[in-house]
């Protein structure tokens, strides 16, 4: 049996300055039990408007929030039952970290032997250890250590759904990722349903079944992570997801069984697979390692010129200019090219993998 | 003040910057330094007569002066003080809680400077002024008088000038700014997002208040409050105006001694006991400014 969505969003729309900004426009989304998504987008698209609205700290233009099934427009937070990890994390100040993590059981009215083992089992969940850190203020924390104790205060409340409005914002690269390994196991393990905002492609893949890209307060696409980073639907979320190669269609110059053969308007011709009808003005898109370089030609690969080379974390990186004035980026594992810039390379596309895409 | 001072407590240490800066500063100091020294001197001089005889307030040595202090009608007039300044520094420390919350929290700029325009006329506008204000409203057939027996028919039912009534209305509205500007000081260090988590934590906004704005603004309200009781025990104009000789507080009796009965003495040791109360009201501010860098930290 098919259980009801823990949160469903309607045709949600959020507008501000008398409708001249629209933070959130019309979006629908759904969270499932036991689901992680992540709404991931450039600054400014909405992400904190619309977790604001589902807690209920700011209210909807139009459109419906569904929490558990029910209609909860006009609910106040406090009877919601929604969790939200802020931003700014909101640490309470004033409070022990024991205090900050029994604040919301306090109000809930919990009698306070309960409270006490909940709070001590919410921090060994997040593996801060109650006997070291009870007691402890807030300043006398970690940003790493701040980030747990808003996570245990919120999840020691049982929320029916779980937001996180990019917490980790603020911690760096490498304990960002183990936090966000870290809180999805912890997520799983609860088996609670959240949503995870970020502008961080690398957190949102890691954490969450499923990623929703959001810009200028509308949803691009909605997948699984690898079904977006596969299959993006345009270049802006193409390119959000990660380096991407965009050539111009000036013309189509052959089409048959799905393989369509297209010339750039800088002149080269690409082969593309999977691709039906083509529009007006549309782009052939494809990644970086959807690419090999060669030194010799190989045949039927496009020649350039590269400019530069890079090495990072295990891999090499050129940016080769072709004649009609387009630079490709190419990724490799090995250091196909013994070159440096100035040299000249050829370059061949994985057909499979290139894309077009309309805008 | 001191919240104010508070809230801007942790600045980046600048030390190349200081090096650089410190002899003008020192020599800015120079004219607030003179006039805090002078002020020293005043100090000195006073407790220097209050340990002098009548008439002889520079030659003569004597204590006489202080066991008239421990007089049964002045110890009962400086309980009085204390004891007004204390409820005084309370209720305008409450009344100035929701206005200073307004004025922290309101989105409109207009309301927000109308509104400090009326808390802030209080320290513009003569003392004198304000008290001549209470008693053309409070005073015999004043604009509360007419009021009250338009309304009922009944002539002078009672009378809050001459009396503590009127002396407590006078000095809670005259020491509003004093307790207003710290505590929106305070409030205004508190992020609303510390409300908001609260709210989503399952906190009404009567637990808002109650675990999150009120602990965190308290230094703030304590500094306004210490301020306030500070400035009402030396309270001179208010009473004597408001209070008309029925109710006597410190200040009050010093100038009488000093002026009417030449008792300079007493004056002088009526005015000791003032700037101790002033210096210990002074610690207990530090106290509580300490506690408040402690949380902020
Ligand atoms: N109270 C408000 N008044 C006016 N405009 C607002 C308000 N809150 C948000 N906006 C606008 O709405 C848009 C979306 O803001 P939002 O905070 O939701 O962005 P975000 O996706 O969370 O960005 P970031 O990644 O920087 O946190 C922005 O253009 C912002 O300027
Ligand atoms: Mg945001």
């Amino acid at each position: 049996m098919k259980q009801n969505p823990v949160l469903e969003v309607r045709n949600l729309s959020r507008t501000f300055a008398q409708g001249a900004v629209r933070a959130v426009d019309h979006i629908d989304l759904d969270v499932q039990p036991g689901e992680i998504i992540s709404i991931l987008g450039p600054s400014g698209c909405g992400k904190t408007t619309t977790m604001r609205i589902i807690a209920g700290l700011e209210s909807p233009t139009s459109g419906e929030v569904r929490i558990l099934g029910k209609d909860v427009a006009g609910k106040p937070p406090h009877k919601r039952n929604v969790g939200l990890v802020f931003q700014s994390l909101a640490i309470f100040p004033h409070m022990s970290v024991k205090q900050n993590v029994a604040f919301g059981l306090r109000m809930q009215g919990l009698d306070s032997k309960l409270i006490e083992t909940k709070v001590a089992k919410a921090l060994e969940l997040v593996q801060l250890s109650p006997e070291k850190f009870a007691e402890r203020r807030p300043s006398e924390l970690s940003g790493g250590q701040l980030q747990r104790v808003a996570l245990a205060r919120t999840l020691v409340t049982e929320p029916a759904l779980v937001l996180f409005d990019e917490p980790m914002a603020a911690l760096d690269r490498r304990l960002r990722d183990y936090m966000a390994v870290e809180l999805r196991a912890i997520q799983k393990q609860l088996g609670i349903a959240a949503v995870y905002v970020t502008h961080d492609q690398e957190t949102a893949s890691m954490m969450s079944d499923r990623v929703i890209i959001m810009s200028a307060g509308k949803i691009l696409q909605a997948g699984t992570p690898e079904e977006i980073y596969e299959a993006p639907n345009s270049r802006f979320v193409s390119d959000f997801l990660g380096d991407t190669n965009t050539l111009r269609i000036a013309r189509v110059l052959d089409q048959e069984d799905g393989t369509s053969l297209v010339q750039t308007d800088a002149g080269l011709a690409i082969r593309v697979a999977n691709c039906s009808a083509i529009a007006e003005g549309a782009f052939v898109i494809f990644r970086p390692e959807q690419t090999v370089v060669h030194s010799a030609d190989p045949g039927g690969a496009f020649e350039g010129k590269v400019v530069s080379s890079q090495f990072r974390s295990g891999l090499y990186r050129w940016q080769i200019v072709l004649p009609g004035g387009n630079t490709l980026i190419a990724q490799s594992t090995e250091n196909r090219l013994a070159s440096s810039a100035g040299d000249t390379a050829w370059v061949t596309i994985d057909s499979g993998k290139a894309r077009i895409v309309s805008q | 003040m001191t919240a104010i001072e508070n809230s801007t407590a942790p600045l980046p240490p600048m030390e190349k910057d200081a090096a650089i800066r410190k002899p003008p500063i020192r020599l800015l100091l120079l004219p607030a330094g003179t006039l805090i020294g002078l002020l020293l001197i005043c100090a000195l001089v006073v407790l220097r007569m209050s340990l002098g005889e009548r008439n002889a307030e520079w030659t003569g040595w004597s204590l006489r002066a202080y066991t008239q202090l421990a007089s049964s009608r002045n110890i009962g007039i400086i309980v009085d003080t204390i004891w007004m300044a204390l409820l005084s520094a309370l209720i305008t420390t409450l009344v100035a809680f929701p206005i200073a919350l307004f004025l922290t929290r309101t989105t409109s700029a207009f309301a927000r400077r109308l509104v400090l325009i009326a808390i802030l006329l209080p320290m513009i506008i003569s003392l004198l002024v304000q008290s001549f204000g209470w008693m053309a409203i409070l005073g015999p057939n004043g604009l509360l008088d007419q009021a009250i027996s338009a309304a009922t028919g009944i002539e002078r039912p009672f009378s809050l000038l001459f009396n503590r009534t009127g002396v407590m209305l006078g000095l809670v509205q005259t020491s509003i700014p004093l307790a207003v500007l710290p505590t929106a000081a305070a409030l205004r260090s508190i992020p609303l997002s510390l409300e908001e988590a609260a709210n989503v934590l399952g906190a009404n906004r009567l637990r808002t208040y109650r675990h999150i704005l009120l602990p965190l603004a308290w230094p703030g309200m304590a500094a306004g409050a210490i301020l306030v009781f500070g400035v009402n025990t030396g309270a001179f104009v208010v009473p004597l105006l408001l209070g008309g000789l029925k109710v006597m507080t410190i200040a009050v009796v010093i100038r009488d001694q000093m002026g009417t009965f030449s008792n300079w003495p007493l004056g002088a040791a009526l005015s000791v006991l003032l700037i101790l109360l002033a210096l210990a009201v002074q610690s207990l501010n530090r106290l509580i400014v300490r506690t408040n860098v402690e949380i902020k930290r």
